[in-house]
């Protein structure tokens, strides 16, 4: 019977105890919309970027916020204003957890403490242009933050 | 019983591995009285990537949109090797009129290359100690 507080004591000693690795398992690609307005993983042809989030604290919940997308690397002279967003879906514990929103409207998801956990973050980035993209090559950036 | 211990054992090895290799800003969360108007904390980070990779380290509003005012980082770019944890110390002036004020830190890799920047970020409350407390 004295197993039990003693398994969950040896393993928070040795867990990470505030920590957050981010891994990308896949990092997507961008599809020009049929109206050459839109850039984006969700178009058709596009493939969005998949993370692995682990290593999580074990002392609380962890905060996990998708924010700042932008555009990373364009074509010389390109210039022309454009606007972002981008959706996301996570789930962890086998579906059991699970967490949508963009970055408009809730960036932010909370996971709790458990052990091991691995959260999935499938994440589709969007870049909108009135004027349209000029041939070349578009990547994008995202921050996510693990508080 | 006997069964569990060599579970456990392994649980608690595989943990510890994770953390040689996790990107680290610890602790996350802290609070604590100054009696001067500058409060400091002393935090850890460490490198979760299999190669020597510098870090930025910056005071940010706790939010984390923002660079903080009147906060400083002694180090705010460090090279680490793979695996490797180093110390910093975060200092930030407390407007005596608020006496209290939380800031945020954020540690990110300095030039990563890829569709995502990822970050670890944490607060941190410094409060002023009152006359005689």
């Amino acid at each position: 019977m004295q197993l039990g507080p003693l398994a969950l004591l040896a393993a928070l000693a040795a867990a990470p105890a505030q920590a957050c690795t981010i891994g990308v398992s896949t990092p997507g690609i961008l599809a020009l919309s049929g109206d050459g307005h839109t850039l984006s993983s969700a178009n058709s042809g596009g493939i969005a970027s998949i993370l692995a989030i682990s290593d999580l604290s074990l002392l609380g919940s962890t905060t996990i916020t998708i924010s700042d997308t932008r555009l990373d690397v364009t074509p010389p002279g390109f210039a022309a204003p454009v606007s972002y967003g981008a959706t996301y879906s996570a789930d962890w514990l086998l579906g059991v957890g699970h967490a949508s929103g963009s970055l408009a409207g809730s960036p932010s998801f909370t996971v709790p403490a458990v052990l091991n956990l691995v959260v999935t973050l499938t994440l589709h980035n969007t870049v909108t242009s009135a004027t349209g993209f000029r041939q070349g090559n578009y990547t994008t950036k995202t921050t996510v933050t693990c508080s | 019983m006997q069964l569990n211990l060599p579970l456990l054992a392994a649980l608690a090895l595989l943990t510890a591995t994770s953390a040689a290799h996790a990107q680290s800003l610890s602790p996350m969360r802290n609070d604590g009285e100054t009696p001067s108007m500058v409060k400091g904390f002393k935090l850890y980070v460490g490198n979760p990537y299999k190669g020597r990779m510098t870090f930025e380290v910056i005071p940010m509003d706790p939010k984390f949109e923002v660079a903080a005012a009147d906060a400083a980082v002694n180090f705010p770019e460090i090279t680490l090797a793979p695996g490797t944890t180093r110390q910093v110390i975060v200092t930030f002036r407390i407007d005596p009129q608020l006496k209290e004020r939380t800031i945020g830190v954020c540690v990110q890799p300095k030039d990563i290359e890829g569709t995502v920047m990822p970050r670890v970020c944490g607060t941190y409350t410094g409060r002023l100690s009152r006359p005689g407390g």
